[in-house]
């Protein structure tokens, strides 16, 4: 059964306001850190529902609505949502009010607000979706799981059109406490090739990327997504990805480009190296990491790249991290990975 | 009274996270919840909070939740009568 990406949208570091698929000026943080590029909000969200959400929410729900319109659609039969660490920025409002007041005094809405499903709960609320209502918190896996639940759905026949996405946030909480767990690089980004890099420590990134997964191919309809698999820990990357394309039919030499996960962190990239100089050196690579940064759902900015690539079927060079630039771009290959642990393979082809 | 009410004005901006209103917006008389300021029970719980966290005020009786939650006024007046600011 062939699925198709019928909308997408995105939030992410870059600047994605413009009317083209990837802004022309590429947006380098001068931080350690990606902080996404947050829409007007209002523009999808009425102000008394704005204000109390927390910044994952606000930017779940304008992506996932900004899709919807881009679909040319009202309306979908179920949402799934995938994060790592969900609404962090409400969880530890909640969490340091109970300490600040020793207990008492809580007030409600943050930890209304804090759960993990409250993004996928605030967009059904909104579209007046009563259906299937799922989120998937599987650490680097949680946007991949919630693909593979969207395309579950419609192989099934459950439901014909599907919003789905990946949402994470940052907060000043959360860097620091990744700092101190060593994760994070201890300088800025000054936009050099995360693939070289030969330190420990990744720069954080955050966004919200969703798409409306279909069953029917309309005239709004970007790519097909071929195929999604999930990787714990594989023994060889390569002869995985070997695997994956054979039962695809495809060659590495059909793929017209490769998204690389590659986060700069030199304790975690020795499959993703082998992989770039060995089995899929032929191919034309994008380090996607280096415009959005780390994050466990970074993989919905990967789809919405691909996607936004296939149906413009151009790639701006600037861009491309190694190889020739592709001129026809028929099938790209996504291999993501989250501290050398959650691989996940996603293929998505031209229509 | 007036020292208070615009105080109260300010916190409630603040604890509502009213991002679109000034304390110049806020008609001190105006009811909060419904037509007024269109405020719903989750703020309820978020007003009687500040009360008790800002001016150390407790409301004991819950059927005085209405009176108290009419307008800022009406809350500015019960801290004044029951309140230690």
């Amino acid at each position: 059964m062939n699925i198709y990406i019928n909308g997408t949208a995105v939030i992410s570091a870059q600047n994605h306001l413009g009317e083209e698929a990837f802004p022309k000026t590429v947006h380098v943080p001068f931080d350690d850190h990606f902080r996404a590029q947050e829409p007007s909000y209002k523009e999808h969200i009425a102000p008394n529902m704005i204000r109390r959400m927390g910044r994952a929410i606000k930017m779940g729900v304008s992506a996932a609505l900004r899709t919807l319109e881009d679909a040319g659609i009202s309306e979908a039969d179920a949402v799934v949502c995938g994060t790592g660490i969900g609404c962090f920025e409400d969880s530890e409002k909640f969490l340091l009010s109970i300490i600040d007041h020793q207990e008492n005094l809580l007030t409600p809405t943050a930890f209304i607000q804090s759960t993990h499903n409250t993004v996928g709960a605030q967009i059904a609320l909104l579209i007046k979706c009563h259906q299937y209502n799922m989120t998937y918190v599987q650490r680097g896996f949680s946007f991949e799981s919630a693909l593979l639940d969207a395309m579950l759905l419609l192989a099934e026949g459950e439901a014909k059109h599907v919003l789905t996405g990946g949402i994470d946030e940052l907060t000043p909480g959360y860097l620091t406490l990744q700092k101190r767990a060593g994760y994070i690089k201890s300088s800025a980004y000054t936009g050099e090739r995360l693939r070289d890099d030969p330190t420990p420590g990744h720069y954080l990134g955050e966004g919200a990327g969703f798409f409306v997964l279909s069953s029917l191919q309309t005239t709004a309809t970007y790519a097909r997504l071929q195929a999604v698999t999930l990787l714990h820990n594989p023994a060889s990357l390569a002869l995985a990805v070997n695997a994956f394309l054979q039962e695809q039919g495809l060659e590495p030499a059909a793929i017209s480009l490769v998204l690389t996960g590659h986060s700069g962190d030199v304790r975690y990239e020795s499959q993703m190296q082998a992989l770039q100089l060995g089995y899929l050196n032929g191919c034309p690579q994008l380090d996607f990491k280096q415009y959005c940064g780390e994050y466990m759902t970074s993989g919905s900015f990967a789809l919405w790249l691909a996607a936004s690539l296939l149906k413009t079927n151009s790639a701006p060079p600037a861009l491309i991290s190694s190889g020739t630039v592709p001129t026809n771009i028929a099938h790209v290959l996504i291999v993501n990975h989250f501290r050398d642990d959650d691989y996940s393979l996603i293929l998505v082809s031209r229509c | 009274m007036e020292a208070l009410i615009e105080k109260l004005k300010i916190e409630i901006i603040q604890q509502l996270n009213l991002e679109e209103l000034t304390p110049a917006d806020i008609d001190p008389d105006a009811t909060l919840f419904g037509a007024g300021l269109g405020l719903d029970s989750i703020d309820a719980l978020e007003l009687i909070v500040l009360l008790e966290k800002n001016h150390g005020v407790r409301i004991k009786d819950p059927n005085d939740g209405k009176e108290v939650f009419k307008s800022v006024r009406s809350m500015a007046e019960y801290i004044k009568a029951n309140g230690k600011s």
